[in-house]
């Protein structure tokens, strides 16, 4: 009995009841991993404190840390609470009948909006860990790649459940525990009363209990399905791997063949109807595209894969008629695609747990029977057997044979329906979400003019907005799609296909390329794919070709594919290296890949040795000292307001744009000229100290693609930084600055430390400036005193011990991360 | 020595002069059209390239010497010398041989200072944009992109090299730079053969100015760069010993230290020298006393299994005892594979890394295996037994001779009991130097942070 209460951490012996709160149940996960996986010297310096599948207010001490620093602002209009019945009411001018506070309701709210956010992914991860329990059993072993130890084993689930998952069996365990949680912060979100801040920490949770259950989906792909992993190759074979072949776009289909689609989060439909093919030798007769993460997975397991497009564009792309047959489940965003897939004729099988418009449930039928139905003329059917979807689709499309016609409009008919519009009115322009000027480009089509809608519908989000608001009824969609059409010939692109995990052993290759700045950061591109589409291609390449390491995952990966060719015609991914280095773009893969993305799992791990295994707030705190930034562009479902709250909780900088960021309405800014609110606790005394306002917001929306260039830098900054690090950053930050607007930055001077962290290229001109409009002492290429922001004149020395960190201190922001012996003892 | 002008050169064409901004304000005028620092760092590929200067595929050379003159007379403060056709003037795709020169001078400047100041511009010039610079000194391959061809002359590239010096290094007065490029029309490879004979002759001074030991300093140094994640750790630099990152070296950790008294690099004084074999020094004690925050009080720097410094988590490579032949592998960071110990070396990176001081494990960078102090504590190289293939094949140089043959390697096995088998058979020198009677004698590693039993 007593093996299991203590633990040997080196010659530590170790009561595992002083390392989590209550240990019945889970002394042997605690024993693992003190035994398994924690440092020694950690240990010895930090003890160990634990959180095994925790609930949000285990960790909350932590997110308060976070959010007293970067306040919640909310841009939300909602002052009225209706969520029970002794309401509604108005909070604009008193508290509610419970006692509800306005900016308490807009937390709550921002809460439900987080919960809704993981919905769609909690179940396609159930769907997948049921299916893999039925097919390979509890006892399959789960692993993303032989180069992976307990150390970087699929970190989004470990850091959060503390659960090494080694099977199928302890897959399901912390989906469970996901799945849990998500209830009881649903459940919060409706009858929970508490403080903003105790809401916006269960938004954080919302956020890590996504990411655990899209870590689990990317696990079972791995372990079960045959995905490609990184960490299944060798690191020097990874510059090149995935090889950027798979075809992205339309011109890439076989025109003699027919095409089968796979639309929505799950990939289990194409997954056994590609089996099925492969076993009746069909691989060469049916085309197989994907929309939506369901794209992003099929080239991991199957190279002929074709990706069409992302989620938020999956009507659109049904409209244009090239699909004989389209099978779909749920995804991020509700989109009536039967009734578009009826539309352009193709046959449509529904694959989700429930119904959608008039289908019926056709699971417990023959395949024979549903094959022949709908080769009868039946328009769709609704099948909640994926083996069986599979199989339809599949001997569907064999007996339809290719596409002959295709949907949209000719140039004839185009030019009828767009000549209905009326000089005189311009509803759809206002009716327009993206102000698209509509009226132009369908008039322009009226006299043969292709070219303004062939612009304007690469910013077109399908809302059909405009056709509501038209008075002459014009279709202006199926003009948008006969624009799309006249440009299918050129889209064809290539990317990389997801690698999944990132292995320590090749992230600590780039982790002086950090410190030094050689890469000004590390970056996580996600985007939905949609806003207007050019944007997030040269986001990718701008911030690539300066050198930083940028991660992509999600729909978003395609599109940049699509919207970036240099010069010469060759396409992005084949101009960068997909190696962890500096100037890389790496695909970690689909909308569950985003969970992998965070390598700062790994850079703690690396350099600290800090534990993974139940220690959000220590990798947290690790993270904020680093060079990281996530950036989400597009128009973004829900579900990334989860995940930028989930990054932000592993101290990754959020910053959103162009317009989702507006519509979720809740941002974690800072405020650099409240000074009380940046300090830290210094590692050598324990003290608090004062430091530069970096990093400035942990979520932050920015409307232009250039302003988000230019606030990424702004994001890079840290406390730790070395001399030759923010020499580079601050070099990287003013060349965008001017670029974008023509000047240095507002604030540039409080990023000085000393004349050394001023870019060589600027050094003698900066120092100039800060001498004579700043009021410090400096000369040549020297300072020799700095005004501290209190209006002190300082010498070096004095102002390196009262501003900022010195360089190589261990410091942090949670108390309870000091070293143990400048901790202050209970009560 | 002489500067190249005057003897090496005196048959060369005239050339051309330009006179760079030598006043502060002005140093960085007129770069503004080039992109600068790390970031640029590019690899120029054929089809792109505009001018070549040396490279694997030519039997000539380009080469670069950096060094400082004692002379202030030979170095005219901002004067380029250029002889040849300037980046501008030549065909696109033309390769040709070529060297160039930059003498500095300053009051306070010493021959230590050298490899500083060189690091300096070296590192400098890799981050210029369109501008590929690999090799070593005396065997140069630089590549100019077309997109700055019309942009980029040898002047401004001098200018950006004499900017980075003023403005990095206060001691700088003076520096001059010359340029050959060995065009047919001026003269061709015939024509650069001769400076770059004064150019080999040059490395070895500079060179021989290098080689110093730990015995000839009286001052070590110590770097916390990795402190603010690892807050117990602290790497000793010696003119031996490497920090395991392997990105700094002793004279640019001694001139870090002067120019930034704030910064992360700090003096450590060697104090008295109490075991030359292993290297434990006084002063490294009590400095790393100082800097582990009072958790680990003795270090020899030489001894990866007795007392090893402390490790981060960004080692290069590492060295780990085997027990079972009470000898020590070597595994660098690329290799995934399973190592004698049973575990991966990401696994031994993992509990070896955080700062703590792991008896028989020690972080090490590939340059610092050169060393002659290399695990001399342990018994140096006669106690490795075993290291990748590939690690082999790269330090093949720095491997004695005789033991080469005698080293396992992971394609022969990762198996304890058959490499044990392998060094009887290969007669491999541990067996008679640290075995007794043909059989190894396991050491009983202390845990991380004890002390070893007193001897």
């Amino acid at each position: 009995m007593d093996d299991n209460k203590y633990a040997q951490v080196g010659p530590h012996r170790v009561d595992i009841g002083e390392v989590v709160r209550d240990p019945r149940g889970i002394e042997d996960i605690v024993k693992e991993i003190l035994e398994k996986d924690f440092v020694e010297s950690r240990y010895a310096q930090f003890g160990a404190h634990l959180n095994i599948l925790p609930d949000a207010a285990d960790i909350a001490d932590w997110d308060h840390t976070l959010l007293s620093r970067y306040e919640p602002l909310y841009m939300l209009s909602a002052h009225i609470c209706r969520d029970c019945t002794s309401g509604p009411c108005n909070l604009n001018s008193a508290s509610g009948v419970c006692g509800l506070e306005g900016d308490v309701l807009k937390a709550k709210l921002s809460l439900r909006k987080a919960c809704r956010g993981c919905l769609v992914q909690m179940i396609t991860s159930r769907d997948i860990v049921n299916y893999s329990l039925k097919i390979f059993g509890q006892d399959h072993p789960c692993s993303m790649g032989e180069l992976l130890t307990m150390s970087d084993h699929c970190p989004p689930i470990g850091t959060l459940s503390g659960i090494h998952v080694k099977s199928l069996n302890d897959l399901d365990r912390v989906l469970a525990y996901a799945e849990s949680q998500l209830s009881k912060l649903f459940q919060a979100s409706f009858t929970g009363t508490g403080t903003v801040n105790d809401f916006e920490s269960m938004v954080m949770h919302a956020g890590s209990v996504l990411l655990l259950a899209m870590g689990v989906a990317e696990m079972a792909k791995v372990s079960c399905f045959g995905f490609v992993s990184a960490a299944n190759h060798q690191i020097d074979q990874l510059d090149n791997f995935p090889p950027a072949t798979s075809a992205v776009g339309w011109a890439a289909i076989e025109k003699d063949k027919p095409v089968v689609a796979f639309v929505g989060d799950s990939f289990l439909p194409a997954w056994t109807a590609i089996q099925h093919m492969r076993e009746n030798e069909q691989v060469e007769a049916i085309e197989v595209c994907g929309v939506g993460p369901a794209a992003d997975d099929i080239i991991r397991f199957y190279d002929k894969g074709r990706v069409i497009g992302p989620m938020t564009r999956a009507a659109r792309a049904i409209r244009n008629g090239v699909f004989n047959v389209v099978v779909a489940g749920p995804g991020c965003i509700p989109q009536d695609l039967f009734t578009e897939s009826e539309r352009a004729n193709s046959k449509f099988i529904w694959t989700g747990p429930n119904g959608v418009s008039k289908l019926k449930d056709r699971t417990d039928d023959s395949v024979d029977k549903m094959v022949a139905d709908l080769l009868k003329g039946e328009s769709g059917i609704w099948i909640r057997d994926v083996e069986k979807a599979g199989q339809v689709a599949v001997r569907l499309a064999g007996s339809l044979g290719p596409n002959k016609s295709v949907f949209a409009l000719d140039d004839q008919d185009a030019a009828r329906l767009a000549s209905k519009c009326s000089e005189k009115c311009d509803l759809c322009f206002y009716a327009c979400p993206n102000s698209l000027q509509v009226p132009k480009a369908v008039r322009g089509i009226a006299g043969g003019d292709w070219a303004t809608m062939a612009g304007l519908e690469k910013g077109c989000y399908f809302c059909g907005k405009c056709e509501e608001a038209c008075p002459e009824n014009v279709q202006v969609r199926d003009l948008v799609v006969a624009a799309e059409r006249k440009k299918a010939e050129q889209d064809n692109s290539v990317m990389r296909a997801g690698r999944g995990p990132l292995p320590l052993t090749e992230i600590l290759q780039s982790a002086f390329s950090m410190v030094w700045g050689n890469a000004p950061g590390i970056v996580v591109l996600a985007g939905c794919g949609d806003a207007d589409r050019d944007e997030i291609g040269w986001l990718a390449h701008e911030l690539t070709r300066r050198n930083c390491i940028v991660f992509l995952a999600g729909c978003g990966a395609a599109e940049i594919a699509r919207n970036y060719q240099d010069k010469k015609g060759k396409h992005i991914f084949e101009l960068y290296t997909s190696s962890i280095e500096p100037r890389s773009l790496i695909n970690c893969g689909g909308c569950a890949a985003i969970s992998l993305a965070n390598n700062m799992y790994m850079y703690a791990r690396a350099a600290g040795g800090i534990p993974l295994y139940g220690g959000i707030p220590e990798v947290g705190e690790g993270s904020l000292y680093t060079t990281f930034s996530l950036l989400l562009w597009g128009s973004l479902p829900e579900r990334m307001h989860a995940v930028a709250a989930g990054y932000a909780r592993l101290g990754v900088r959020v910053v959103m744009g162009p317009n989702s960021g507006w519509n979720w309405g809740r941002y974690l800014p800072g405020n650099r000229y409240d000074r009380s609110k940046w300090f830290v606790y210094h590692g050598d005394d324990g003290r608090k100290r004062e430091t530069e306002p970096i990093p400035e917001h942990l979520i932050i929306p920015v409307e232009t693609k250039e302003e988000a260039l230019t606030m990424i830098p702004r994001t890079f900054f840290s406390t730790s930084e070395m001399r030759e690090g923010r020499a580079a950053r601050l070099d990287f930050f003013f060349e965008l600055y001017r670029l974008f607007y023509g000047e240095l930055p507002e604030d540039w001077q409080l990023f000085i430390r000393s004349h050394l962290d001023i870019p060589t290229r600027h050094r003698i001109r900066l120092i100039k400036l800060l001498d004579e409009e700043f009021g410090w002492e400096g000369a040549g290429i020297k300072l020799n005193k700095a005004r501290n922001r209190d209006g002190k004149l300082l010498t070096l020395s004095e102002f390196n011990t009262s501003y900022g960190m010195e360089l190589g201190r261990y410091h942090c922001r949670l108390e309870r991360l000091l070293p143990k012996h400048l901790r202050k003892k209970d009560g | 020595m002489a500067v190249p002008e005057e003897e090496a050169v005196s048959k060369l064409p005239a050339g051309r002069i330009f006179q760079l901004p030598t006043d502060l304000d002005h140093l960085w005028d007129g770069l503004d059209d080039i992109g600068l620092g790390l970031r640029w760092l590019s690899e120029v590929k054929k089809a792109d390239m505009h001018l070549e200067l040396g490279g694997p595929k030519w039997d000539y050379k380009m080469f670069s010497v950096f060094y400082i003159e004692e002379d202030p007379e030979k170095v005219p403060d901002g004067q380029v010398k250029l002889i040849g056709p300037d980046i501008p003037e030549v065909k696109p795709g033309t390769s040709l041989p070529g060297g160039f020169t930059i003498r500095i001078y300053g009051k306070e400047l010493t021959q230590a200072h050298q490899g500083y100041v060189s690091r300096q511009i070296g590192t400098a010039l890799q981050g210029l944009e369109g501008f590929m610079l690999f090799g070593s000194p005396d065997s140069l391959w630089i590549r100019i992109n077309k997109d700055v061809a019309d942009r980029l002359t040898f002047a401004k590239i001098s200018q950006f090299c004499y900017a980075t010096a003023k403005t990095l290094v206060p001691q700088v007065d003076a520096v001059s730079f010359f340029w050959v490029i060995g065009d047919p029309e001026v003269g061709g490879v015939e024509m650069v053969n001769p400076v770059f004979e004064w150019a080999s002759e040059k490395f070895k001074v500079i060179s021989a100015k290098e080689l110093y030991d730990d015995e000839d300093v009286d001052m070590f140094y110590g770097c916390t760069i990795c402190k603010s994640l690892a807050p117990n750790h602290a790497c000793v630099l010696t003119p031996s010993a490497l920090p395991y990152c392997g990105i700094i070296g002793y004279d640019s950790a001694k001139v870090t230290a002067e120019m930034d008294p704030e910064g992360y690099v700090f003096p450590i004084p060697k104090g008295e020298c109490l075991d030359p074999e292993a290297g434990h020094y006084t002063g490294v004690d009590e400095a790393i006393w100082e800097k582990c925050n009072h958790l680990v009080n003795r270090v020899h720097i030489y001894s990866s299994i007795k007392y090893p410094t402390t490790n981060c988590g960004c080692f290069e490579a590492a060295s780990f005892y085997i027990p079972d032949v009470d000898g020590i592998g070597l595994a660098m960071r690329r290799y995934t594979k399973m190592t004698p110990l049973g575990i991966k070396f990401s696994t031994l990176a993992g509990t070896i890394s955080g700062g703590a001081q792991n008896h028989g494990f020690k972080g090490l960078s590939i340059a610092g295996m050169s060393s002659p102090n290399f695990l001399r504590g342990d018994g140096g190289w006669n106690r490795v037994v075993w290291m990748p293939s590939d690690l082999k094949e790269e330090i093949a140089d720095v491997i004695p001779e005789e033991l080469y043959d005698k080293l396992v390697t992971d394609e022969e096995t990762v198996d304890a009991a058959e490499l044990k088998q392998l060094l009887i058979e290969r007669g491999h020198p541990i067996t008679e130097v640290f075995w007794k009677n043909g059989e190894p004698q396991p050491l009983q590693i202390p845990l991380p942070g004890e002390d070893w039993p007193e001897e």
